[in-house]
C-alpha cells in the first residue's frame, strides 16, 4: 500500500497525427500502435492512442523517435501522474467516470474537474491525465489540495465491502 | 438527566462519554450518540420549540427527521433538527422562531388573535390602503420564517463524490437488509443507503421487545457486515431520484452522487398523527417517536400514558411503555377491541383499560400535556358530551402510516390508494424500479421479509436482462393499519392537522369552501405540506380532509407532487467542491509581473490594461495612443485555431461560413462570419489558405469550442472527408500593431515582409526567434498589424524578445479595453457585445458579407433569405459633441424615442483619435434610417443626445493598415 502521490510528467512531448498515413508515420518511428479506436498502446518510451480511424496522440520520452507526417502536430499538453492508495478516491470528487472499472492499458477522454482531459491507465499502477496547458495551473491547484486533503483516507464504500 | 432509562438493548448512546451543551442559556449534558431532542428531553426539558404562526408550545413528535417544531439555531447554523442532530460538547443553542426567550415568547399573543388570522388572511388583507402596505410588508417579514441566518457566516463547501453500484437500496429495515443480501447472494454490487446512524429500521424500536424478531435481527445485521457484496452508507438519505437511477446520497461529509442500475425503494412508512384540539401541546408524541426516544436514547418520554390506537401498532407501543416503567393508563382504540391482535390480548392480560369505539376528543394542558378527554366515536365524530377525562402526561398517536412514496412518485412508478390496508401503496413501478416491505403494505416481519427477497429477485433478474412479473401484492397484509378517518371536530379548533405551517382543520374546510377544492390548489392556497417537513405528516390527512368535503375517493382527490428534494438539503452540500477552470496564456507571468490587470475572458484570463486600476483610464488611454502612434503588443492567445484539411476543406468552410471560402488564394485570408440555422451571428474570425487542401481558421476567443464542434459536426452531416485539429492551446498568438510593426519584425523574421510580397490580409509561414511561425495582416484595431501565430512553448520568449527589441519605437504592451476602443474607431463589432442573441448580419450592417445571390448554400442561408426583407433593427454609429463633460451614457443605456425603448447602446468610448466620445448603438429601424438624434436615458435619468454618425470613426479608407505608415506620416 502505498501513499497518495501526484507528480507532473514534463518528459513527455506530445504529437496528434491525423489522416492516411499517420499509422504509418508511427510505424515508422518505432512507436507502438493502438488496433482499436479510444485505446492506447504503451512501450517504455511512448504512450499512443489512437482517438479516431486515422487519428492518433501521442506522447513520447526522450529516448524516442518524434514521427514525421504532413499532418503531425505537435501538442502543448500537461500531464499529472497520480499513484498510490486512494487515487479512485480522488477520482471520484472530480470525474463522474467509475474509476474502479479502469484496468491498466486503459485509455479515456473525459471531463475532469470541468476541463477535457485524456486519462491512461498505465501498467505500473499510475494514473496519467493530460490536459491542455493553459489549465496547468488550475489543474495541479486542485489536484495538489485534493491530495493533501485526502491524504491517507479511501473512497467513503459504506461501513462494509 | 432524570428521565434517562437503564441500559436498552439496542440504545444508539454511549454511556461512557458525555457531553455538555447550552440551551437557552441552560447547562444541560448528554451522552454520544444522543441527538440533542433526547439529551434535552433525558434532563426534563420538554419544551423544545414555538410554533411556526401561533408560537405555541411544541415539543418532540416523531425523532425520526421530521421534528421541525424543535428546530434550533447555533453561533453558526439555524434550523438544526435536534430530533436526529448529534449532541456535541460546547454547543450553545436556542430556540428557532421566538421572540425573546423560548419560555417567554412574546409572540405568543399570536395564538390568541388567530381567529383573525383564517386560512389564506395574508392573500387578501394588508393590500388597502396602499400606503400602509410598507409598513405591513415590514411586519410580517419580521415575523415570517423560521432561524435566523447570520451574515456574518464562513463559507462552507462539502465535496461531492460519484459513486457506483448494480443496485441501491433505499432504508436498512427489516426488508431493505433482507433484499441487500439476497441481491448480494445472487451477485449484484449493492449499496444499502440509510438516513439513520445504524441499519435495523423500525426492527430496532418497533419490534425491539419482540424476541420472535431477535434473531432475524442478529442474522441480518451480522451478515450484511460480512458481506462483500454490500456496501452500508448509514446517515445518508437519498434526497431524490433522477432519471437512470441518479440518486443522490446525502451524508454528514456531502453529496455522494450515486448512479445504479436499479433501486429497490425499502424506505418504509411515516407514522401519521390524529388530528383533535391541542393534538400540538408537549406530551403528545407519534407511538413510534416514543418508541424511538426508548429504544435508541433510553429517554423515558412521559410518567402516566394514555395511548390513542387506529391499529395493532398502537398495542405494540403500549406493551413498550410498560416495559420502561410508564404507567399506561388506558388504551383508547377508534374501533372494536376484537380487530385486533395479540398485542391487543396482551395488553388486556395487564390489565390495561381500554377504550373501544373512541377516540381523544381533546387534550389539555396549557404548556404541556396533562390530561386528554376521551369521547366515544362513531368512525367519523365523537359524542363530546360523554367524554370523560383522563390524567397523563404523554399521548401516543397510533392511527396510521403514510407510505415514504417520494422518490416512487418522482421515479414516475404509479400509486394507488388500497382500501384493506387504508394506505397508498405502489401499483406499478417504472423501469429498474422496486419496492418492498412496509411501503409496499408488508407489515408483519415474515411479510417483509418475504416481500424483500421478492423484490431483490426481481430486481437482479432486470438488471441481467430478464423479463419479470412484478409480484407487488404477493406479500402484502390484509388488515388495515391505518384508520381511514383519525380526525375529530371541535367547535374550539386548535385540532392540527399540519404542525409546520399551524394548519388547522377548519383551515383546509374553509379553503375548500372558498373553491381551492383541489388538492393542488388547497396546497398552495392554505401551505398545507409546504412547510419544512413537506407534509410528512399533514399531506395525508390533508387529502383525507378534501376527499371528505368534496364526497371523492382518495384516488380520485390524489395527492400533491413529490419533488426532490426529499429533504432539506445543506446549501454546503449542494455547493460541493468549486471547480471554476481558469486558462491561462503562456504569457501569464509577464503580464502579472508587468502590473496588468486580469479579466475574464470566457474561461481564459485576460490583460484587462496594464497599470494601476487607480489609473485605468489614462491606461487605457495611453495604450491607445501607442498604437496609434508608435507600437502595440496584445496577447490574443485565446483566439480559436483550428487547422483544416484534406480534399472537401473548403467545401467544409464554405457551408459553415457566410462567404466563399474555397476561393480563397493560397497565403491569403478572408473575413469569415458564421451564422447559425436561423441566421445569428454566432462567430466571426478569419480564414486563411495554406495550401490547396489545407486551410487556417481563426475563432473569438468564447466560441472557439463551439466553431470547432461546428465543423466537426457538419463533417459526419455531410460526410466530407477532412480533417481538423484544434490547435487553440497549442498554439499562442500576438497582435503587433503599429506604424513600427513592420519596421520591427522585418528584423527578427526571416518572412519577406515587403508590402509587394506580404499584402494586406495576407499570411505566410516562416520563423521568427529561431520558431516557426505564421504571421497574418490583419487589421481589427485599424493599424498596419501582425498576428503572430507560434508554439506555445516559444510564446514568452517571442513575446519578451519583442518587447525588448520594440523599446526605441516605444512598444507598450496593450489589453482588451484598449483593443475594444482601436476596434471601435473603426467600427468593427465584436460578436457578443455588438450583437446579442437575435441579431443578424443585416441588422449589423453587414450584408456584404452575406452572398444571398452568388452562394449555392451555406449554413443560415434560407433564414437570412427571409430576414433581408424583415430587417427591424440596425446597428449604427454615434458621436457626443466634443468637449462633451455631461454624464457619460453606458453600454446597455436605452435609446428612447417618444417614451419607448428605441434601441440600446452597445459599445461606447472615448476615442483619442477624434478627441470625444463615440459608439454603436442597436437602433429600431424608423429611428436608425431617420438620421435623427439618439436620446439615451442615463443611470441618473437624465437624457443625453447623441449624434448619429457614418462608420468607421477613423481612418475611413484603411490607408493606415494597408501601407507602410513610417513613410506616409
Amino acid at each position: 500500500m502505498t501513499a497518495l502521490h501526484l507528480s507532473n510528467r514534463d518528459d513527455l512531448r506530445g504529437y496528434l497525427l491525423t489522416g492516411p498515413g499517420s499509422a504509418d508515420a508511427l510505424s515508422a518511428a518505432g512507436l507502438p500502435l493502438p488496433q482499436a479506436q479510444l485505446s492506447a498502446a504503451a512501450s517504455a518510451e511512448a504512450l499512443v492512442a489512437r482517438t479516431g480511424s486515422d487519428e492518433y496522440m501521442a506522447f513520447i520520452g526522450a529516448g524516442a523517435q518524434q514521427p514525421a507526417h504532413e499532418w503531425c502536430f505537435p501538442r502543448a499538453d500537461s500531464v499529472l501522474a497520480l499513484k498510490g492508495e486512494g487515487w479512485i478516491a480522488l477520482m471520484a470528487q472530480v470525474c463522474q467516470y467509475d474509476f474502479r472499472r479502469m484496468q491498466p492499458g486503459d485509455w479515456l477522454m473525459t471531463s475532469v474537474a470541468g476541463v477535457n482531459c485524456w486519462l491512461y491507465h498505465e501498467i505500473n499502477g499510475a494514473l496519467l491525465i493530460g490536459f491542455d496547458s493553459g489549465y496547468d495551473h488550475y489543474m495541479n491547484e486542485l489536484f495538489h489540495t485534493l491530495v493533501n486533503e485526502l491524504g491517507g483516507h479511501t473512497l467513503n464504500e459504506g461501513d462494509a465491502r | 438527566m432524570k428521565y434517562r432509562l437503564d441500559p436498552q438493548p439496542l440504545e444508539w448512546i454511549d454511556r461512557s462519554e458525555s457531553m455538555s451543551f447550552d440551551f437557552e442559556g441552560q447547562r444541560f449534558s448528554g451522552f454520544k450518540g444522543d441527538s440533542l431532542t433526547s439529551a434535552l428531553l433525558a434532563g426534563g426539558q420538554k419544551l423544545l420549540g414555538r410554533s411556526f404562526k401561533y408560537h405555541r408550545p411544541r415539543s418532540a413528535l416523531s425523532l425520526a427527521n421530521h421534528d421541525v417544531n424543535a428546530l434550533f439555531q447555533s453561533a453558526e447554523a439555524t434550523n438544526i433538527r435536534g430530533d436526529v442532530t448529534p449532541v456535541s460538547e460546547g454547543l450553545k443553542l436556542r430556540a428557532c422562531n421566538v421572540n425573546g426567550t423560548l419560555a417567554n415568547d412574546k409572540d405568543t399573543y399570536i395564538g390568541l388573535l388567530s381567529r383573525f388570522l383564517p386560512v389564506g388572511f395574508y392573500y387578501k388583507a394588508f393590500h388597502k390602503p396602499k400606503k400602509f402596505f410598507p409598513f405591513w410588508e415590514r411586519l410580517i417579514r419580521e415575523k415570517a420564517g423560521l432561524g435566523e441566518i447570520s451574515t456574518q457566516w464562513s463559507a462552507i463547501r462539502q465535496p461531492k463524490q460519484y459513486g457506483f453500484c448494480d443496485l441501491l437500496v433505499i432504508g436498512a429495515g427489516a426488508s431493505g437488509m433482507q433484499a441487500a443480501l439476497t441481491a448480494a447472494d445472487a451477485g449484484a454490487d449493492v449499496v444499502l443507503v440509510d438516513e439513520n446512524p445504524q441499519i435495523g429500521g423500525s426492527l430496532d424500536y418497533q419490534l425491539v421487545n419482540e424476541s420472535d424478531a431477535a434473531s432475524a435481527r442478529r442474522q441480518l445485521k451480522q451478515r450484511i457486515a460480512e458481506h462483500p457484496g454490500i456496501r452500508v452508507f448509514t446517515g445518508h438519505y437519498a434526497c431524490g431520484w433522477y432519471t437512470d437511477h441518479y440518486v443522490p446520497l446525502v451524508g454528514p461529509e456531502g453529496i455522494i452522487k450515486m448512479r445504479a442500475g436499479g433501486v429497490i425503494m425499502a424506505t418504509g412508512v411515516m407514522e401519521q398523527p390524529a388530528v383533535f384540539r391541542n393534538n400540538d401541546l408537549p406530551g403528545v408524541m407519534l407511538a413510534s417517536g416514543a418508541q424511538r426516544l426508548i429504544a435508541r436514547y433510553a429517554v423515558k418520554p412521559g410518567q402516566r400514558a394514555v395511548v390513542l390506537c387506529g391499529n395493532d401498532e398502537g398495542y405494540r407501543a403500549a406493551l413498550d411503555m410498560i416495559e420502561a416503567g410508564i404507567e399506561v393508563a388506558a388504551v383508547v382504540d377508534l374501533e372494536w377491541l376484537d380487530k385486533r391482535g395479540h398485542w391487543a390480548e396482551q395488553v388486556k392480560a395487564k390489565g390495561i383499560p381500554v377504550l373501544e369505539q373512541s377516540a381523544i376528543y381533546e387534550a389539555k394542558g396549557k404548556d404541556a400535556l396533562k390530561a386528554v378527554v376521551v369521547a366515544p366515536f362513531d368512525g367519523r365524530s365523537c359524542d363530546s358530551g360523554q367524554g370523560k377525562t383522563i390524567r397523563c402526561d404523554l399521548l401516543l398517536m397510533s392511527v396510521g402510516w403514510a407510505p415514504a412514496a417520494q422518490l416512487l412518485y418522482q421515479s414516475g412508478s404509479k400509486l394507488g390508494y388500497d382500501k384493506k390496508l387504508q394506505q397508498i401503496l405502489p401499483r406499478e413501478l417504472s423501469p429498474g424500479i422496486h419496492a418492498c416491505g412496509r411501503l409496499n403494505g408488508a407489515f408483519t416481519l415474515e411479510q417483509r421479509l418475504a416481500d424483500g427477497e421478492r423484490a431483490a429477485k426481481e430486481a437482479v433478474a432486470q438488471l441481467r436482462g430478464k423479463t419479470v412479473e412484478t409480484e407487488l401484492t404477493r406479500f402484502r397484509d390484509d388488515r388495515a393499519h391505518s384508520h381511514d378517518w383519525p380526525i375529530i371536530g371541535h367547535p374550539k379548533g386548535k385540532n392540527f392537522v399540519d404542525y409546520d405551517e399551524d394548519l388547522q382543520l377548519k383551515d383546509l374546510i374553509n379553503a375548500a369552501k372558498e373553491g381551492f377544492d383541489n388538492i393542488e390548489l388547497m396546497k398552495r392556497f392554505s401551505t398545507n405540506g409546504m412547510g419544512p417537513s413537506q407534509g410528512k405528516h399533514a399531506n395525508m390527512n390533508g387529502i383525507r380532509v378534501l376527499a371528505e368535503i368534496t364526497r371523492k375517493t382518495i384516488d380520485e382527490t390524489g395527492s400533491t407532487t413529490a419533488r426532490p428534494m426529499f429533504h432539506p438539503v445543506p446549501v454546503s452540500a449542494l455547493a460541493g467542491r468549486r471547480f471554476r477552470p481558469e486558462r491561462l496564456t503562456p504569457m501569464q507571468a509577464w503580464h502579472t509581473a508587468n502590473g496588468a490587470k486580469m479579466m475574464e475572458a470566457g474561461r481564459w484570463l485576460r490583460p484587462e490594461f496594464y497599470g494601476a486600476p487607480a489609473q485605468r483610464e489614462q491606461a487605457i488611454l495611453q495604450e491607445v495612443q501607442a498604437v496609434r502612434s508608435g507600437l502595440g503588443i496584445i496577447d490574443v492567445s485565446t483566439l480559436g485555431k483550428i487547422e483544416v484539411m484534406g480534399p472537401d476543406a473548403g467545401r467544409l468552410l464554405d457551408v459553415v461560413y457566410t462567404m466563399k471560402m474555397s476561393t480563397i488564394k493560397q497565403g491569403m485570408t478572408r473575413y469569415a462570419l458564421m451564422v447559425d440555422d436561423s441566421g445569428v451571428i454566432v462567430d466571426d474570425g478569419i480564414v486563411g489558405r495554406v495550401t490547396d487542401d489545407r486551410f487556417y481558421v481563426s475563432a473569438t476567443t468564447s466560441h472557439a469550442d463551439a466553431a470547432f464542434r461546428t465543423l466537426s459536426l457538419k463533417i459526419q452531416e455531410l460526410g466530407l472527408n477532412v480533417r481538423l485539429v484544434n490547435r487553440t492551446g497549442s498554439l499562442a498568438a500576438l497582435n503587433l500593431a503599429g506604424p513600427a510593426s513592420r519596421k520591427l519584425l522585418s528584423t527578427l523574421t526571416d518572412v519577406d515582409l515587403s508590402e509587394e510580397s506580404f499584402p494586406y490580409l495576407g499570411m505566410r509561414e516562416g520563423t521568427l526567434c529561431g520558431y516557426p511561425v505564421r504571421l497574418i495582416r490583419v487589421g481589427f484595431v485599424g493599424e498596419l498589424g501582425y498576428e503572430i501565430h507560434m508554439p506555445a512553448t516559444a510564446a514568452l520568449e517571442i513575446w519578451e524578445t519583442l518587447i525588448k527589441a520594440g523599446k526605441p519605437y516605444g512598444i507598450r504592451p496593450f489589453g482588451v479595453e484598449a483593443q475594444r476602443v482601436l476596434r471601435l474607431e473603426k467600427g468593427h463589432i465584436i460578436v457578443g457585445q455588438d450583437t446579442d442573441g437575435l441579431t443578424n448580419p443585416f441588422e449589423a450592417n453587414m450584408a456584404w458579407a452575406v452572398p444571398l445571390k452568388s452562394k449555392p448554400w451555406f449554413t443560415g442561408k434560407p433564414s437570412l433569405a427571409l430576414l433581408q426583407a424583415r430587417c427591424q433593427r440596425r446597428l449604427i454609429g454615434f458621436r457626443l459633441p466634443k468637449g462633451y463633460n455631461g454624464e457619460l451614457p453606458k453600454e446597455c443605456h436605452l435609446i428612447i424615442e417618444n417614451g419607448e425603448m428605441a434601441g440600446r447602446i452597445t459599445s461606447i468610448a472615448y476615442s483619442p483619435a477624434l478627441g470625444r466620445v463615440i459608439g454603436l448603438a442597436m437602433v429600431d429601424l424608423p429611428l436608425a434610417e431617420s438620421a435623427s438624434a439618439l436620446e439615451v436615458r442615463v443611470d441618473s435619468g437624465a437624457m443625453v443626445t447623441l449624434e448619429p454618425c457614418p462608420t468607421p470613426f477613423y481612418d475611413a479608407d484603411g490607408a493606415r493598415q494597408t501601407a507602410d505608415l513610417t513613410e506616409v506620416a
